[in-house]
C-alpha cells in the first residue's frame, strides 16, 4: 500500500501553513500532486509541503499540561470563517443552427479543431470518472478534464466569432454530427488503460501548449487567455511526465502496457504535424516552438525507455473528417439527452 | 440551520479528556475509570483529537461512521457519473464534472480521519468490495435519466447535508473539521439540483416536467431513507449520541429534511409523491408517510436494484489498476536504491 503524508498548505503569503488532512502516494512527487488535486482545488494554497505520516513526532498527551497550562481559554481565536459560496450563475439563451459551416475560413478551422480536440479529451476524461486507478488520480483526471472542457467553451465562442455564425458553444457541440467534428483522431480514440490516458495526456497536452503559444503571439486576443491557460496545461504535461516516467520503469508489466499504448497512439501524431503545416503555425513561432512538444515528449519517452513506432507517410487528418468508428458512438452518446428533449432549456 | 450559522457554532474545548470537566470534582467522587472521565468529557463538549486516549468502542463506532460515510461519497459518484457524458450542454457538464469530484475529495477526506483513528484506507475499501461495509442505501437506485441528477442534488444531497451540518459539531475533532469543509463544498451541490429542476421545470417543455416528476417520484422514498431507521429500531443511535458522535435522531432530521422540501417543491412546481403529505399547524411540522422499511433492510442487506453494479465497478477499478500502483511503488523502491549510490540523487 502506499505511504500516508500529511499535507500542509499556505492559504496565501504572509499565512502560516496549516495541516490539512492526509494523502496516500508512494513517492513525495505523486503525493504533492494528489495533495494539489485534493486540498486546493478551490484556490485555497499558494504551497504546499507534504511530510510522510511516520516522520511526525508529537507530544505524548499526557505531559500536556506540563507544556501548556498557560493557554486555555481563548474562544477568539477560533472564530467562525466559512461564508456560502455563490451560486453558479446562469445566463444562456438558445440560438438556431444554421448548417453552414461546411467552409470555413482557416482561422476558423484553427480554432474549431482545436475546440473539438479539447471537447473529445474531455469527454474520454470523463469515462475515467469511478475508474481510476486511486481517488487521488480520480481528482486529478477530473482537475484536467475542467480545464480542457474549460479551453473548448473559449476556443468554440472565438470560432463563432472568427465566422460570425448564429452558434453558441452548446449548439456547436450538440447539434453537429459526427461526420463534422474537427477533432484530432487519435483524441476520439478510447482509453482503455491507464497507460492510455497518460500518454494521450502528453501528447496532446504539450501540443496543445505549443498551439495557444502560437496564439499568445499571434493573436492579441488570445493574449490573457493563452497566458493563463498554457501555465494551467503546465500541470497536465508534469501529471502525464511523472506518471509515464513511474509505468515505465516500475514494473515489466506496467513498461509492456504502456509501450503497448505508445505503438497504437504514436503513429497518430503525424496529423499533429501534418497540422501545424497547415495552418503556418511556423510562420509565426519560427522552427523551434513548432517542434518542441515534440522533442519534449520525444525525449522523456526514448529516455525511460520505450521505443517510438515509426510515423506513416500518409495519413487522412481528423482535421479533414476522417474519423473512426469510435467518435460516432461518443457524439451519440454526448447528443442523447439534447436530441430527446427537443427546445429543452437545461 | 444554514451554512452561514456554521460560523457561530459554540467553541469546542480546547481541553484534553481526564482533565478539566470531571476533575474539577473529584475529590467528592470515587476514584473514576477513564471510560467515566472521557464519557464527563465529551458530555461536557470536549473534542477528542487522534492523540487523545478514547475507549475501543468509541474509535471502533467512529471508524464504522466514518467510513460508511467515505464509502458513501465515492459509492455516489457513480449515479451522477453515469450521465457526465451526455450532459446537455456545456455548462451543466462543468458543474458535474466539478460535483462529482467534489465527492471523491469528501470520501479522501473522510478517508483520511479514518487513518487518524488507525485504520487503513487499502483495507476499509476491501471491506466496501467485499460487502462488509455499508454504505447509504440510496445509491443502490438506477439513475434513469437527466433529470435524476437535479433530483440527486436536491433530495439525495439535501438528505446528507442537513445530517452533516449537525456533524459539524461531532465530538472527535478531525471528524468535525472534515465536515465543515465539505458542508462548506456541498452547498453548491444541493444549489445546482434545485436550480436545475426549477429552471427545467419553469423554463422548459413539458417533456421535461414529465421527465422531473417521474424522477421525484422514484427518489422520493429513497431519500427518506437516507437518515437511517426510525428511532424506535435504530440499534447504534443511543451510544451515539451520548458520546457525541451523533447528534440528531435520524427521525428529528427526517422530520426538518420533509419541512424543507414540501416547502421547495411548491417553488419547483412538482408534486410530491404522498397523499397524506400535510401540514399540521399544531406541532408544526408536515405530516407524511414512512417509506417501506421492508425495502430499506432488503437493500442494506445487499439486495436492491444496483447494489451489484456498484461493487463491482468499484472492484473493478481497483483490480484494473492494480498495476499501475504496483509500479509506482516499485519506481519509489528503485528510486532510494539509485540514491544510494548516486550523486545526483543526493
Amino acid at each position: 500500500m502506499p505511504e500516508l503524508w500529511e499535507v500542509f498548505i499556505r492559504p496565501k503569503n504572509g499565512i502560516d501553513f496549516r495541516h490539512c488532512g492526509s494523502v496516500r502516494a508512494a513517492d513525495p512527487e505523486l503525493a504533492l500532486q494528489a495533495a494539489r488535486d485534493l486540498y486546493t482545488r478551490r484556490q485555497e494554497a499558494i504551497a504546499i509541503w507534504v511530510v510522510k505520516s511516520k516522520n511526525i513526532h508529537a507530544l505524548d498527551p499526557d505531559i500536556r499540561d506540563v507544556y501548556f497550562a498557560s493557554a486555555d481559554e481563548h474562544p477568539e481565536r477560533y472564530a467562525g470563517y466559512y461564508s456560502l459560496p455563490e451560486a453558479s450563475k446562469i445566463s444562456r439563451r438558445t440560438a438556431v443552427l444554421e448548417d453552414k459551416k461546411n467552409q470555413l475560413p482557416k482561422s476558423a478551422a484553427f480554432t474549431l479543431t482545436l475546440a473539438d480536440s479539447c471537447f473529445i479529451q474531455t469527454q474520454r476524461l470523463c469515462q475515467w470518472c469511478g475508474q481510476a486507478p486511486s481517488l487521488e488520480e480520480e481528482m486529478a483526471i477530473s482537475n484536467i478534464a475542467l480545464d480542457t472542457l474549460s479551453y473548448a467553451r473559449y476556443l468554440y465562442q472565438e470560432t463563432i466569432n472568427r465566422v460570425e455564425l448564429p452558434e453558441t458553444p452548446d449548439t456547436l457541440v450538440f447539434k453537429r454530427d459526427a461526420r463534422q467534428y474537427r477533432n484530432f483522431r487519435f483524441i476520439e480514440l478510447p482509453q482503455y488503460s491507464f497507460a492510455d490516458l497518460v500518454l494521450r495526456n502528453l501528447i496532446f497536452s504539450s501540443f496543445l501548449q505549443n498551439m495557444f503559444q502560437r496564439n499568445k503571439i499571434a493573436d492579441e486576443k488570445f493574449y490573457s487567455f493563452s497566458e493563463k491557460a498554457i501555465v494551467e496545461i503546465q500541470y497536465h504535461v508534469d501529471h502525464a511526465h511523472n506518471w509515464i516516467r513511474r509505468l515505465s520503469v516500475g514494473t515489466a508489466i506496467a513498461k509492456q502496457r504502456i509501450q503497448s499504448a505508445l505503438d497504437i497512439v504514436w503513429p497518430h501524431t503525424r496529423e499533429l504535424s501534418l497540422f501545424s503545416e497547415e495552418f503556418d503555425v511556423t510562420d509565426h513561432l519560427q522552427s523551434q516552438t513548432r517542434c518542441s512538444w515534440h522533442h519534449r515528449a520525444t525525449d522523456l519517452l526514448r529516455e525511460v525507455g520505450l521505443a517510438l513506432p515509426s510515423l506513416p507517410d500518409r495519413y487522412r487528418c481528423g482535421y479533414d473528417g476522417y474519423h473512426t468508428e469510435h467518435l460516432g458512438r461518443l457524439i451519440s452518446e454526448t447528443q442523447s439527452v439534447y436530441r430527446e428533449f427537443p427546445g429543452g432549456i437545461w | 440551520m444554514t451554512i452561514n450559522q456554521l460560523s457561530n457554532l459554540p467553541n469546542k474545548s480546547v481541553m484534553s479528556p481526564l482533565d478539566e470537566p470531571s476533575m474539577a470534582n473529584v475529590s467528592d467522587i470515587q476514584i473514576q475509570s477513564k471510560e467515566d472521565v472521557f464519557d464527563a468529557y465529551v458530555a461536557h463538549g470536549g473534542r477528542v483529537e487522534a492523540s487523545h486516549w478514547m475507549p475501543d468502542a468509541y474509535r471502533k463506532t467512529l471508524i464504522r461512521q466514518v467510513s460508511q460515510h467515505a464509502h458513501s461519497e465515492i459509492v455516489g459518484m457513480l449515479p451522477e457519473a453515469n450521465w457526465l457524458i451526455s450532459a446537455p450542454s456545456l455548462e451543466r457538464k462543468q458543474i458535474l464534472i466539478a460535483k462529482v469530484q467534489d465527492e471523491a475529495g469528501h470520501g479522501l477526506y473522510l478517508y483520511s480521519v479514518a487513518e487518524t483513528l488507525g485504520a487503513k484506507r487499502k483495507d476499509l475499501t476491501d471491506a466496501l468490495i467485499d460487502g462488509r461495509a455499508k454504505y447509504s442505501s440510496v445509491f443502490n437506485y438506477p439513475s434513469l435519466t437527466w433529470a435524476d441528477v437535479g433530483t440527486i442534488g436536491w433530495l439525495v444531497d439535501g438528505a446528507a447535508i442537513l445530517n452533516q451540518v449537525t456533524l459539524c459539531e461531532t465530538s472527535y475533532g478531525p471528524y468535525a473539521r472534515a465536515m465543515i469543509r465539505i458542508c462548506r463544498e456541498e452547498s453548491f451541490h444541493q444549489r445546482q439540483g434545485f436550480e436545475a429542476l426549477y429552471r427545467m421545470f419553469a423554463e422548459g417543455t413539458d417533456a421535461q416536467r414529465s421527465m422531473i416528476q417521474d424522477s421525484i417520484n422514484r427518489w422520493w422514498a429513497p431519500s427518506l431513507m437516507m437518515f437511517g431507521p426510525p428511532d424506535t429500531d435504530s440499534n447504534n443511535s443511543a451510544q451515539s449520541m451520548k458520546w457525541g458522535i451523533k447528534i440528531k435522531t435520524n427521525d428529528t432530521l427526517r422530520q426538518e429534511f420533509v419541512n424543507t422540501i414540501a416547502k421547495q417543491s411548491r417553488i419547483i412546481g412538482v408534486t410530491i409523491p404522498d397523499p397524506s403529505l400535510k401540514w399540521c399547524p399544531v406541532s408544526g411540522n408536515y405530516v407524511f408517510t414512512q417509506p417501506d422499511w421492508e425495502e430499506f433492510y432488503e437493500v442494506i442487506g445487499g439486495r436492491g436494484m444496483c447494489n451489484q453494479d456498484r461493487l463491482e465497478n468499484i472492484r473493478r477499478a481497483r483490480d484494473d489498476n492494480e498495476w499501475v500502483m504496483d509500479a509506482a511503488e516499485k519506481y519509489e523502491a528503485q528510486q532510494g536504491n539509485y540514491a544510494a549510490g548516486d550523486p545526483n540523487h543526493a
